[in-house]
């Protein structure tokens, strides 16, 4: 096809340069760049070659990009030549600084992309015969930000905050099968969990009879009646957990769940495992307002020739973000991001009536591959008491006499540096700081060569009160696993916190292991808790990554006014400052507010792509 | 990232935002460890400053909230914006000991005074040396605690909140090098078997006509594959001293640095071949100075007794390089091999030592 009409536009700091449009006085002129000489620029990847252990090749990561450089040949065109003196004293001003440029397709379909100018430069070449034709010819060298931009800001709908009253509605909670069915045969409800079929495996490869390696679908519908909003429970959750029957049979990893509504499929949010279970629970998100029928998928490899199954228990629909404490002060959060590129967005953390307390934000990839920096739910029950308490961080604060013991499976943590926190407080009148220490155990065997101890530098200290302050603390850093294991290993990490004071005057709220590695970033501020207070006790926290509006710096403003009317930097009341990537498209970000239960999270930034903008679309809630 | 907060100030939100050639040593040793030193510059709009950005304010490293230690900034390039940082336990060459050797005194004294050391951590409550325990010396901080050290073969540093400590070398191993790290060079030059000091036993006489007796004591490694070597050392400028403490000297100064060759070379090493004695890679701003690591691959032909034993050794000095993820491993007591250590050392012999 060929745009016979093409309706493009290309303006510089608001100069239309194709050429239509007349500036000036009396006949005018017009800016016309040459299509011949154009280029849009491109991102330049930044590479670093890292020194490893490979004999052969490197291993080489791209750090970011550099500036693009678009160009543009200009012909001024007018009816005089003082015209054309004025035309270039139009241009020239707008050169050499932050401007931006734009460009439309010509089908007139496409959105306006929007490249950031950071500076420019222009040449002139002169020509006797342009002269004798009153046109002069420009050369115009562009320094931009790499990545292309959308028109508008966006903010991106980070999963809302928690209204005040969680719902959760059970679909099927394994004790009754009706309405659910399975193309491969009957679905059963067994020991309070629905057992699904699957299809004849079928044989990939020949192995021998153990190693025969097969191929297996599992598949369950339930039709929904009466048919369901999922609007304002817009989690599907579901427990599940692969089943097979045969003495040799084992499977390979990864085995791959999928969820569908209405034959659509859902965005998989959040896997973890649940505790105390070898069942995974899975979230995914819907918004659907009128779902028929709900459908669970699950494929894998196995091996022998087996018997396979999926069980499912706990399907539910709920308004609970993935992670989410019942006290509604930390959660893990997922973020649809628009574009293609990273970009440099300001994310907020806000709450109306309550100042935020101590805040962390903490971001990386590992988030989104099912790890959770929260421990209190790998806590050893039997040494331990908890009790409701909608004041601590996680909704439950644990007592014990005998100290705090962690059973974490390897599996589920990252494998890097690893730091510590905690959320305690003391009941009387002492000052305790915590020793831990880490061990790897599998089976009853204590690993050797793999633990490690510390104590903290800080403690929790009393303030005269039964029901002293909670504390956020550091406690120390190590490497976990402290042993290396396999995916499939069933090892735990025991991580043991001893309060230095009487165990029996310490709570703990929560007990945290934040990732460290090199794609993970914190960011901790003291906002202050109660009522908010201007100056003081601060319930908003704007976190601006760092861009060209911001002349590069990262910025972390506390206040109460949502304008940022009486925002302040808050360097001096951050602990840590860390630049957080936003990368599209689905993003996990991990919240804690110790003083602000359920604060709303909003991130608004330009969506950035490598070349070309679409349309805006309004992102999926 | 690695962040650096200035006076309280995050550097990142100072200028244009960047912080660049970002460097940071640690030492671990007996004339002081922790951080030593940070170098980086910052990006600057033109006629540009801060006021954090001057000579004396006080930086933290830290890792998102963990701190990796504390320096003091020395006076900054104005005109690249380049930094230097000297780690907080430098600041003990520039107080007095003020006649006193007690180290724990020493340094709560020096604190009081503006030296900016958090309290006295676990330095013993103990005098260097006794026996010449007077209040006309003349010794820095650092004399004292280096001379502490050498005589009971000790490290001393800062850790990474700024308290001072006074440790041994580990003896267990904490971290594995992954086969592929090459082995190091050593040299002989400092290699004895064998020492001698000499020291003054006993004065005697009516002051101010004395005269002085003269001892010696001696240590030996008898065991050792590399051949006997001998060497002496002269300690009467330390005046009076015990039998025993002589005799302590002795024997530290054949432990510390000459009872088998010195190492001459450091390693850099990839991130992923630094492991913990599981396999497990810590990320590479882990603090890595003073832990005993087991290099795989390299055995250990240098001067222990077991030979081909996988070699160990203990980490003397780190230098991490975050945008090149560059880390820099060197062991304790490497032989000055650049024209620029060996002045260095010749200079640090020809100093007026403790008094």
């Amino acid at each position: 096809m060929q745009i016979t009409k093409p309706l493009h536009e290309l303006d510089f700091d608001g100069l239309d340069l194709t050429g239509r449009t007349k500036y000036g006085p009396g006949s005018g002129y017009r800016f016309r760049a040459l299509a011949a000489e154009a280029t849009l620029g491109n991102p330049v990847p930044i590479e670093r070659e890292l020194l490893s252990g490979l004999r052969d090749g490197s291993f080489v990561v791209t750090d970011g990009h550099g500036n693009r450089e678009p160009g543009f040949q200009i012909q001024m065109i007018a009816d005089n030549s003082d015209l054309l003196a004025m035309a270039e004293g139009d241009l020239w001003p707008r050169i050499g600084r932050p401007v931006e440029l734009g460009w439309k397709p010509p089908d007139g379909w496409g959105a306006r992309t929007v490249f950031e100018v950071i500076t420019s430069s222009l040449t002139h070449q002169f020509d006797g015969k342009d002269e004798l034709r009153l046109v002069r010819a420009y050369q115009i060298r562009i320094v931009a930000h790499p990545f292309g931009f959308s028109e508008d800001e966006v903010v991106d709908v980070v999963s809302e905050a928690l209204p005040e009253t969680p719902v959760t509605v059970t679909i099927a909670d394994g004790t009754s099968a009706t309405g659910w069915t399975s193309p491969d045969g009957a679905v059963v409800a067994a020991s309070g969990r629905l057992q699904v079929p699957s299809s004849a495996p079928s044989l990939i490869t020949t192995g021998g009879t153990e190693y025969d390696e097969y191929y297996a679908t599992m598949e369950t519908t339930k039709d929904l009646d009466p048919d369901v909003d999922f609007t304002d429970t817009m989690y599907l959750t579901a427990d599940v957990k692969f089943r097979y029957s045969n003495q040799y049979a084992f499977t390979s990893i990864p085995y791959i769940y999928t969820a569908e509504v209405d034959g659509l499929a859902l965005p998989l949010v959040s896997y973890e495992t649940v505790p105390a279970t070898d069942y995974l629970r899975l979230t995914w998100l819907c918004n659907d307002p009128d779902a028929d029928v709900v459908t669970l998928k699950a494929q894998c490899k196995i091996y022998g020739s087996p018997t396979a199954g999926l069980l499912v228990d706990n399907v539910e629909r709920t308004n609970v973000p993935p992670g989410a404490s019942s006290s509604g002060r930390e959660s893990l959060r997922t973020v649809t991001v628009s574009g293609s590129a990273r970009t440099a967005a300001s994310i907020a953390v806000e709450h109306e009536t309550e100042g935020l307390g101590e805040t962390i934000l903490y971001t990386s990839k590992e988030l989104a591959r099912g790890y959770h920096p929260a421990l209190l739910r790998w806590l050893d029950a039997t040494l331990t008491t908890a009790v409701d308490d909608d004041t601590a961080v996680s909704g439950s604060r644990v007592t014990s006499t005998g100290g705090f013991v962690f059973n974490v499976p390897a599996t589920s943590l990252p494998r890097g540096t690893h730091l510590f926190m905690i959320s305690a407080r003391t009941t009387a009148a002492v000052v305790s700081k915590f020793d831990w220490d880490v061990v790897m155990r599998i089976g009853s065997h204590d690993i050797a060569g793999s633990t490690d101890s510390g104590t903290s530098e800080d403690g929790v200290t009393w303030d005269g009160t039964t029901t002293g302050p909670w504390q956020i603390i550091p406690i120390g850093i190590t490497t976990l696993p402290p042993t290396d294991v396999p995916d499939s290993s069933a090892a735990l990490v025991r991580i043991t916190i001893n309060p230095t004071a009487l165990p029996d005057d310490v709570e703990i709220g929560q007990l945290w292991t934040f990732y460290l590695g090199d794609d993970a970033a914190i960011t901790q501020i003291d906002c202050g808790a109660g009522t908010p207070d201007v100056g003081a006790i601060h319930n908003r926290l704007f976190l601006d990554a760092p861009n060209l509006r911001n002349e590069g710096r990262a910025r972390a403003f506390v206040g109460t006014e949502a304008d940022r009317a009486d925002a302040f930097q808050a360097t001096g009341l951050a602990e840590s400052l860390d630049i957080h990537d936003v990368v599209p498209k689905i993003m996990q970000l991990y919240a804690i507010t110790a003083g602000a239960p359920h604060p709303k999270i909003t991130l608004r930034h330009r969506p950035a792509h490598f070349q070309y903008a679409p349309q805006p679309v309004t992102p999926a809630t | 990232m690695l962040s650096l907060w200035i006076g309280g100030i995050a550097a990142h939100t100072i200028g244009y935002g960047r912080v660049g050639d970002l460097e940071v040593k640690h030492l671990w040793s007996s004339k002081g460890g922790g951080l030593d030193q940070i170098s980086f510059s910052l990006a600057m709009p033109r006629g540009y400053t801060h006021p954090v950005l001057r000579q004396g304010t006080s930086v933290q490293v830290k890792r998102g909230p963990v701190s990796l230690g504390w320096g003091v900034m020395a006076d900054p390039n104005r005109r690249a914006w380049t930094f230097v940082v000297d780690g907080l336990h430098r600041q003990a060459r520039h107080f007095n000991a003020s006649g006193m050797t007690n180290l724990q005194a020493v340094v709560e004294a020096a604190n009081a005074r503006g030296m900016g050391w958090n309290g006295v951590g676990n330095l013993p409550d103990v005098a260097v040396s006794a026996a010449s325990e007077e209040t006309a010396q003349l010794n820095t901080v650092a004399d004292v605690l280096n001379e502490y050290c050498k005589l009971n073969n000790k490290r001393w540093g800062l850790d990474e909140h700024a308290r001072p400590y006074i440790a041994d070398d580990p003896t267990t191993c904490t971290r594995a090098l992954t086969p592929g790290v090459p082995g190091m060079a050593t040299a002989a030059d400092d290699y004895l078997s064998h020492v001698e000091v000499r020291y003054v036993v006993e004065e005697i006489g009516t002051p101010p006509e004395t005269t002085q007796l003269y001892a010696l004591a001696t240590a030996s490694n008898t065991d050792t594959p590399h051949g006997p070597r001998e060497g002496q050392e002269d300690l009467t400028s330390l005046g009076l001293l015990d039998p025993e403490v002589a005799e302590q000297y002795a024997d530290a100064l054949l432990a510390a640095q000459s009872a088998r060759p010195a190492f001459t070379e450091a390693v850099d090493v990839a991130a992923f071949q630094v492991t913990t004695m599981g396999g497990t890679s810590p990320s590479q701003w882990e603090p890595m100075h003073g832990r005993r690591v087991k290099h795989f691959g390299v055995l250990d032909s240098d001067g222990r007794r077991a030979y081909g034993k996988t070699l160990e050794w203990v980490v003397g000095e780190t230098i991490l390089r975050p945008e090149q993820r560059s880390l820099i491993l060197a062991p304790t007591e490497m032989a000055a091999r650049t024209v620029a250590k060996i002045q260095q050392s010749n200079r640090r012999r020809s100093e007026v030592g403790f008094t």
